[in-house]
């Protein structure tokens, strides 16, 4: 008698990574069930939603946050037990929570994925970049990237193209800002190697997306679509005959008599449970909700590693005036940055580090600071006239290193109205990124000083970067990571992880590109075994 | 129509916005201000941001959700009317002094400029946690695109979300600024 499944695979979570898991699964043939937790909202109501917002710096703020699908910041849904408040902005609804990312898309660096053999810290890849390369092209064709096929993207000030690619970027790059073209024209001359930013908000027809307009709101939602979202991939997923059911949160994955998984469970906002099996299925809730649901499902973790490892590009940031007029908030929300720090012998000492050119229209920023200061009447308009024009606002990233203690766990106590545990989490920075700080500091301090500046806040402490990785760690070994190369369960042989949580050592680059290419990797394994 | 309700109201009222008369007679404002009229509350924000042609809507918003937060909110304003009319404020740029010599009305004053120019009154909570100083998330909206703070720019950038220009556009300077 032959088993009859539900599908050929179950994805859990509908955002970027297992949307993108589903396509392609879909493309070659297989039946796939998504199950996503929120629902599909239009645009235009995240849009409205925005513009009718008080809190238009939250961006969680315009999108759903309901009891039985809380997003990140639901009062109490993450309890912090460390000496960092790890807050990042998750959402839950279809398309996950690349509606609000900003589509920084890079490629790590070969050096990225050899951290200890290079310098000695952290931990290795189990995969080249050579290995993962053709699945960055694909990924980067998925999503529609724009990117630059002439420059070393390590910021070492290479002549050509590095990382190596087999194709070029799908998207040419858009048009430099002048504020980017004014800040590398005063600032390259003193040795800071600016690179152009890969990024899926494609600047021409793309996949049935617009080209960028330049309506500067690319967190909390792109008015026209022109930047990749999760939800591009989902409704593939339907028009190709897969099923995405959406208020399906799964809570619990069921184990076989031989170690294979069996079942998903979920439960819907009405409190119906429902059982779906599968041959195969892929974990893509995410960096923090993929560890959460392996450790309430007891799977997964003989290595004991799930939900440890926890690391974002935990950041910093300067914001200071210009002695020019550079016109920031003209075009997408920012285009790239200062890269000198991003490899090299420095990283057996210090963390490498990232500093981005931040391009919001910086009026309300500008506005709050001047009223906290009592400034009104005309000096108010000049003086928001003149900063508006002035201002510049560097993000800067580091690479935090993996470490068992930084973790996340289902709340011992704590839960939401389905009644499934909210999380804990314990994340201590670590002297690795304090060091680089120094450094990073050093570096505001001569940005200020060569561009005639007066600094408005060069001391904002560390802050959250919204980058989750290393929960469900990837290595060679089964006794010290979660799952192998392949995002398969080093316990359950078709369990595999579509998640930026599978990333081992962090680098300094914002993680989705990645997290879709594994997963496109990994729906190749599947297809292949189903 | 394709926008809500809500959102369809709202964006009628801003466009409209120039041609409404003063409401300033309605006798339901007056009465929920308690000791201000909306046309006195009117004509106070005139002077605050020192901007003639305000929409009225945008006040009458303002001073209920001002007097949402604090219900001695119309009193407060009734004193710093009297106070403003003692020191023979006309003029924003000596607000300075004043707030120096009014120490209790320059922070009513500031809460119904920062509405003004920022769009909404309140304290919002950035995450999940409300601000410093804030145990709750009070802010309400008032505005978007009526907010004062995007009128100094309005020739360089565009307000968020709303698309004035095409692909590319940012490769220059402001024309208006670069033509001088
Ligand atoms: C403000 C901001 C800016 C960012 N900018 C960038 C950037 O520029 N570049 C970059 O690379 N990254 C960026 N990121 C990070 C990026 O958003 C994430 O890496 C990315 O969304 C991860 O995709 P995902 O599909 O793994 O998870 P998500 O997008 O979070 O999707 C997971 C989905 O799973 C669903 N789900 C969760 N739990 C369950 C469950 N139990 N059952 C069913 N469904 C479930 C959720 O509802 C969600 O839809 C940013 C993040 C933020 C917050
Ligand atoms: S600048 Fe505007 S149109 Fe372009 S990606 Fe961002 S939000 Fe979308």
């Amino acid at each position: 008698m032959t088993t009859q499944y539900d599908a050929d695979v179950i994805v859990v979570g509908s955002g970027a990574v297992g949307s993108n898991a589903a396509y392609e699964l879909l493309k070659q043939g297989k039946s796939v069930i998504v199950l996503e937790s929120g629902k599909w909202i239009p645009r235009w109501k995240i849009v409205e939603n925005f513009r009718s917002s008080p809190r238009k710096g939250n961006h969680n703020d315009p999108y759903p946050n309901q009891p039985w699908a809380p997003t990140s910041f639901s009062p109490d849904y993450i309890e912090n037990t460390g000496n960092f408040k790890f807050l990042p902005g998750m959402l839950r609804l279809v398309g996950g929570t690349t509606w609000h990312w900003a589509a920084a898309t890079w490629r790590f660096l070969p050096n990225d994925m050899k951290l200890r053999t290079l310098y000695g810290v952290g931990r290795d890849w189990p995969i080249s970049y050579d290995e993962l390369e053709p699945y960055y092209g694909r990924a980067e064709f998925n999503l529609g990237v724009a990117g630059s096929d002439t420059q070393d993207q390590s910021g070492q000030g290479g002549a050509g193209q590095f990382p190596h690619r087999s194709t070029p970027y799908p998207v040419p790059p858009e048009a430099e800002t002048y504020y980017f073209q004014r800040l590398k024209a005063r600032l390259a001359p003193e040795g800071f190697n600016f690179i152009h930013e890969p990024n899926a908000r494609t600047n021409q027809p793309w996949d049935g997306r617009p080209g960028c307009s330049g309506n500067n709101n690319c967190m909390p939602v792109c008015p026209i679509g022109a930047m990749y979202s999760g939800d591009v991939h989902a409704k593939h997923v339907v028009k190709m005959g897969g099923k995405v059911i959406e208020d399906a949160t799964v809570y619990k994955l069921e184990k076989g008599s031989d170690g294979k998984i069996v079942a998903a469970h979920y439960r819907t906002s009405d409190h119906k449970d429902i059982r779906l099996t599968a041959r195969y299925f892929i974990i893509a809730a995410n960096g923090l909700e993929t560890p959460k649901l392996l450790l309430m499902s007891d799977v997964a973790n003989s290595s004991d590693q799930v939900g440890r490892n926890l690391m974002d590009h935990t950041g910093m940031g300067l914001q200071f005036l210009a002695d020019e007029p550079l016109w920031p908030g003209r075009g997408q929300v920012q285009q790239g940055g200062i890269f000198n720090w991003r490899d090299g012998e420095f990283r057996r000492e210090h963390s490498a580090i990232k500093h981005a050119l931040t391009n919001t229209v910086p009026n309300r920023a500008i506005t709050q600071h001047l009223l906290s200061q009592g400034i009104v009447g005309p000096e108010l308009d000049e003086k928001i006239k003149d900063w508006a024009a002035r201002w510049v606002d560097i993000s800067s990233v580091f690479e935090l290193l993996p470490n068992p203690e930084n973790r996340i766990q289902p709340s011992a106590i704590r839960k939401d109205a389905l009644g499934i545990p909210t999380m804990t989490i314990h994340y201590n920075t670590d002297d690795y990124i304090e060091r680089g700080a120094v450094k990073a500091k050093a570096d505001y301090a001569k940005f200020v000083q060569t561009m005639g500046g007066t600094v408005i806040n060069d001391n904002t402490g560390w802050q959250n970067r919204d980058h989750i990785m290393g929960t469900v760690i990837m290595g060679n070994d089964a006794k010290t990571s979660v799952v192998d190369k392949d995002c398969r369960s080093w316990d359950h042989s078709n369990l595999f992880m579509a998640t930026t949580g599978v990333i081992p050592a962090c680098g300094v680059v914002n993680p989705t590109l990645t997290g879709v290419a594994f997963a496109i990797r990994a729906a190749d394994i599947i297809a292949k075994e189903v | 129509m394709r926008f809500t309700k809500k959102g369809l109201s709202r964006r009628q009222v801003l466009a409209t916005s120039l041609t409404l008369p003063a409401l300033g007679s309605l006798p339901g404002f007056a009465r929920a201000a308690g000791l201000v009229t909306l046309s006195e509350f009117h004509g106070l924000c005139g002077t605050l941001t020192g901007k003639s042609g305000l929409n009225p809507e945008i006040s009458n918003r303002i001073l209920t959700a001002l007097t949402a937060l604090d219900s001695s909110f119309p009193q407060k304003v009734g004193s710093l009317i009297s106070a403003m009319q003692t020191y023979g404020l006309k003029d924003m740029s000596d607000f300075k002094q004043f707030a120096e010599q009014n120490a209790n009305q320059a922070p009513v004053a500031m809460s119904i400029i920062s509405a003004w120019y920022l769009g909404y009154t309140g304290t919002p909570a950035m995450d999940a946690t409300p601000a410093v100083g804030h145990p709750v998330d009070d802010a309400t909206f008032i505005t978007y695109v009526g907010a004062l703070m995007y009128a100094p720019t309005a020739d360089t950038t565009v307000i968020p979300s709303y698309s004035r220009g095409h692909t590319n556009y940012w490769v220059n300077p402001p024309a208006s600024q670069s033509a001088g």
